[in-house]
């Protein structure tokens, strides 16, 4: 069994960049909401009868095929930081890490596999990969499914397909997810034009922490809305077509950027350059914000001396609650944002 | 006959929008004015593209739908799930149901807002690879509560008498009758049987008056079987 802590100190499931598209589509994520037959959703059970849930449904989830080796925990014996980390790794829900309930997650040795216990639904199971596998991801999230099923009898009508807590999720219970890098579009002013279009096709834009996140550093999540009506597929191929024209939209940005404005480009992205090799004290925010211009200068072969693995090491690493759980002294803000600096520096001038 | 609002589907519409787009083709927009008022659009300046308010609409759809929805139901009744005791008000609160059983319970009401936000009331997806029996639960469609029964004549009949199809409506009309008529000679037989039951304490089968009132029944989670039993 792995711990928070090793988790922390090393690579996640999800970001390896830069994949096919020159960093553009960062990673892609399956969910499916399930709820055990016969056992009333979370709102009308008990704190006990939900602590009953999250232990049968560890149970069930220690016979599931193929399951070895990885990290099985109840949420409430975690600290804050811990839940936090998950959270950072986008393991777990926001609103699982601040639920002072009952619950639990299941990782795969390979943080591919992810299963909350007790969420809004009962179960809510993730499949997570770098760059664009969505298809396959949906193949890996049904295995496990139909591995459960042999242990759980699932809320399931003819009608309605999968019953869950929320209407917007009842029928597949899936909700398919793309993770974009997008700072071409948002700076050419292009990006409003592309979210209207995705609401007439029925799909959204989130940040990438899920609903209600804001989207910074310019990363934008896209998923279906509906889930009722289609065939899981059917809602794989739409996401990944979709995703497939806004990437060709962010390359067409990104070029002319290049070639109408060079000079502010380089500008831009040498500026973050000089921001986070230089500053003593960084902030999340200011540190996103920068590394973005850092990714698009690799990308664009602007900035030849920043690596790829370096920004991806830095994204995931120098976030609140990896300090927190990887370094001494680094419980609150006034000691995280110097140590941080200090990484950030390090990192990139070993380059 | 008012038209109703397309957005809401509910208040009468107030304003109607007709564009000629350049194939020669019409497109019409009925809307209502507090929809109008919620989408925020300046119409003093000539009507928006019908394309673009549709468009606004959409992003406030659960919102739009679920309030609009609830408000009717809580002004014809509101009659608790009788596994979990949620009422349909309170769906409104947080969208999130009590129990699987919610969605046979309030299936009429239901409906219209899947409707809306999936454009779909029926599932395409996979299912269980080992499909279960069907129990309540599990076929919405094989069990008609009374309440589940009355909303759905109502529906009917209030749909029949908006389209004006008069000999439908009083079809449905007279069905509702004997449906209440039926209801009410078993809530007599109930009654008396209580009563025999008091009488003859001891020997009764307690739980039979119960049967047709479902509303004031349970206290959550009470018919829930003990986890680990049954599957």
């Amino acid at each position: 069994m792995i711990s928070i802590n090793d988790l922390a100190g090393r690579d996640c499931s999800w970001l390896h960049s830069p994949g096919e598209h020159d960093g553009i589509v960062v990673s892609s994520r399956i969910r499916l909401a399930r709820n055990v037959a016969g056992i009333p959703f979370q709102r009308k059970l008990s704190k006990a009868r939900q602590q009953e849930l999250v232990e049968r449904l560890s149970e069930a989830m220690d016979k599931a095929a193929g399951w070895t080796g990885g990290l099985q925990v109840q949420l409430p014996r975690l600290s804050d930081a811990e839940r936090q980390a998950l959270v950072e790794r986008q393991l777990i829900s926001r609103e699982l890490a601040a639920a002072k309930r009952p619950s639990g997650v299941c990782i795969s040795e390979n943080e591919i596999f992810s299963v909350m216990l007790n969420e809004e639904d009962h179960v809510r199971l993730q499949v997570i990969q770098a760059g664009a596998s969505l298809e396959r991801n949906l193949e890996l999230a049904v295995a496990l499914d139909q591995s459960l099923e042999r242990e759980l009898e699932w809320a399931y009508s003819q009608t309605y397909g999968y019953l869950t807590a929320c209407h917007t999720n009842v029928g597949t219970g899936m909700r398919a997810s793309i993770m974009l890098h997008l700072p071409a579009l948002a700076e050419t002013g292009e990006l409003k034009q592309v979210l209207r279009a995705l609401a007439k096709l029925h799909m959204t834009v989130r940040g990438t922490h899920g609903e209600g996140s804001e989207a910074t550093g310019h990363y934008y999540q896209v998923s279906n809305l509906r889930s009722l009506g289609l065939q899981e597929r059917d809602v794989v191929q739409s996401i990944s077509e979709t995703v497939d024209r806004i990437v060709a939209a962010e390359q067409m940005a990104r070029q002319a950027l290049l070639d109408k404005g060079r000079v502010r480009l380089e500008d831009k992205v040498h500026r973050a350059w000089g921001v986070l090799t230089n500053a003593r004290s960084l902030n999340t925010e200011e540190l996103t914000e920068n590394i973005s211009w850092l990714r698009l200068g690799v990308a664009l072969r602007v900035l030849p001396q920043a690596k790829w693995s370096t920004l991806d090491r830095i994204t995931l690493q120098c976030q609140p609650a990896h300090l927190q759980l990887l370094h001494a002294d680094a419980d609150d803000p006034a000691q995280r944002d110097p140590l941080r600096a200090t990484l950030v520096r390090e990192w990139l001038c070993a380059n | 006959m008012h038209t109703p609002c397309q957005l809401c589907g509910k208040r009468p519409a107030t304003t109607h929008l007709t564009e000629l787009e350049a194939s020669g083709a019409t497109r019409e927009l009925h809307l209502c004015g507090t929809c109008i008022q919620s989408l925020g659009v300046p119409l003093q300046d000539g009507p928006p593209p019908i394309s673009q308010l549709l468009e606004k609409g959409a992003e406030d759809l659960v919102l739009q739908t679920t309030e609009s929805v609830v408000a009717e139901v809580v002004e014809n009744d509101d009659e608790p799930c009788p596994h979990c005791g949620m009422k349909f008000s309170e769906y409104s609160a947080n969208n999130l149901f009590g129990c699987a059983h919610d969605y046979t319970a309030f299936r009429d009401v239901l409906d219209p807002l899947l409707k809306r936000y999936h454009g779909a009331t029926q599932h395409l997806g996979r299912g269980p690879t080992r499909i279960p029996d069907p129990e309540p639960v599990l076929a919405p469609e094989a069990v008609r509560t009374p309440l589940g029964e009355r909303r759905r004549l109502e529906a009917a009949l209030k749909e029949a008498v908006t389209r004006e199809h008069y000999e439908e409506a009083a079809k449905v009309r007279d069905e509702l009758r004997q449906f209440h008529a039926e209801q009410e000679r078993v809530r007599a037989r109930a009654t008396s049987r209580t009563r025999d039951a008091r009488l003859d304490a001891g020997r009764a089968p307690a739980g039979e008056a119960a049967v047709d009132e479902p509303g004031d029944s349970t206290t959550p989670g009470a018919d829930e079987p003990p986890l680990g039993a049954g599957s």
